[in-house]
């Protein structure tokens, strides 16, 4: 149970895209406007989707980085300096299988219509 | 009235019954002028410089326009160049082709099915004709060879001290490819939807030269080829209207050179980083603070689609 008070920042942001999606639909604004809130619509989905599944491929790539590393600690930063330095090169099938599959990641997060088209 | 328009209305000697601002390109401020007259114009200027990081400064924009116009390619004709001290900046004003810039009604919109079909060889062939434009004449141009290119972009990239291993491994992937010469020409260095302006019948102009230099022809088909100009249709390869054979064809109508598909392959793969790069210019701008701009910031959430691109060629040997 959360100490804050209901609306949860889910809802609060819920709330927002119910709003910002009816404004789409208005006739009230330019079409520069509208383009804008389509943006708006675009970012708070991505939030959206960050906020219910960024946790958990932060952690599902956090302990398959330990395993590519094979090291105590973990970063994306670290894996590109191993990259520059051709301590893992291109050839690494585990390295190219991890980066593919964190790209799936973000992209589901970032913008899921991308896997689609 | 603003200071912008007071100063067009003394250059045209006319006055301005509107200036619709458009959208602009990376370092462009860019307005649809409309004369007392009805005379359409469009005006484009420099902004803020920071944000500038990989553009040219737009009287050298305004010089290949001419230059390009006499060499036969479809371009606005330059109507007046302008360099102002104060807040106006510079720029130049050149004529209002009419036509389509927007890339899905060209791509998805009946009234396109017939140009649609025609335009994979008529993009292919006015490239070609670019690539023919005497260089002497553009010396201010940079020259730069596949290998300065990518030193350029990866210092731009290590300059944000985001690390993106997926860029990383990109820079490794093209350091190891062997780039064929075709010697030097003029690359827009944009080329793609967006910038052409289509009408019904054809391919009526080419814009937005803000990127051009002076390198690889395949750089800008390579660039056509990119999957985020397709614009959704993905199966597609040239520029999300068919099969790369016709477009290749079309160049190759007009040209001596012979495009082999592996150097097309690689210079697409460079393009998809180059793009990832811009995306992170862009959103860098806005982070660093030099602009406060909600599509900006948007932008650098697209990088991810240039990581899958990139991880689809370098992982799977899939161009589509």
């Amino acid at each position: 149970m959360s100490i804050f008070d209901r609306p949860t920042s889910k809802e609060l942001l819920e709330a927002v895209l119910h709003f910002v999606n009816e404004e789409i639909e208005s006739n009230d604004y330019t079409k520069d406007n509208r383009f804008k809130f389509l943006i708006v619509k675009n970012v708070l989905n991505i939030v959206k989707r960050e906020v219910n599944l960024g946790r958990k491929i932060e952690e599902t790539f956090f302990n398959k980085g330990l395993d590519l590393l094979k090291e105590k600690n973990f970063s994306i930063k670290k894996i590109s300096e191993k990259i520059r330095s051709e301590e893992l090169i291109i050839e690494d099938q585990p390295l190219i299988d991890f980066l593919y599959d964190l790209t799936i990641e973000k992209i589901k997060v970032d913008n899921p219509k991308y896997l689609k088209e | 009235m603003s200071i912008f328009q007071e100063f067009l209305e003394s250059s045209l000697k006319q006055k301005i019954k509107n200036l619709i601002p458009l959208t602009g390109g990376a370092s462009a401020d860019i307005n649809r002028i409309i004369l007392a007259n009805n005379k359409e114009l469009i005006v484009r200027r420099s902004v803020i410089k920071n944000e500038a990081v990989m553009a040219i400064p737009k009287v050298l924009e305004a010089k290949i326009q001419k230059t390009v116009k006499a060499f036969g390619a479809p371009v606005p004709e330059i109507v007046m160049e302008f360099s102002e001290a104060n807040e106006i900046g510079e720029g130049y004003i050149m004529e209002a082709v009419s036509g389509e810039t927007i890339p899905r009604k060209i791509l998805k919109n009946d009234n396109y099915e017939f140009i649609r079909n025609k335009l994979p060889f008529e993009i292919g062939r006015s490239l070609a004709q670019i690539h023919q434009t005497e260089i002497d004449q553009l010396q201010e141009l940079e020259q730069v060879t596949f290998e300065e290119s990518l030193n350029k972009l990866f210092i731009i990239y290590e300059s944000f001290n985001q690390p993106q291993p997926v860029f990383d491994l990109a820079f490794k992937w093209l350091e190891k490819r062997k780039i064929v010469d075709y010697g030097k020409v003029l690359v827009h260095g944009d080329y793609r939807f967006g910038n052409f302006i289509i009408s019904e019948k054809k391919l009526e102009s080419i814009i937005d030269w803000e990127l051009a230099h002076i390198g690889n022809p395949m750089e800008d088909l390579g660039w056509l080829c990119v999957r985020s100009w397709r614009f959704g249709n993905v199966e597609k390869r040239a520029a999300g209207l068919g099969d790369i054979d016709e477009l290749i064809a079309g160049y190759e109508s007009n040209s001596k050179i012979k495009v082999d598909k592996s150097q097309l392959d690689i210079w697409q793969l460079y393009g998809s980083l180059r793009w990832g790069i811009i995306c992170m210019v862009q959103t860098f701008a806005h982070l660093s603070g030099v602009v406060n701009s909600l599509e900006k910031a948007a932008i650098g959430r697209r990088v991810s689609e240039t990581e899958f691109d990139l991880m689809n060629m370098i992982k799977n040997q899939n161009f589509l």
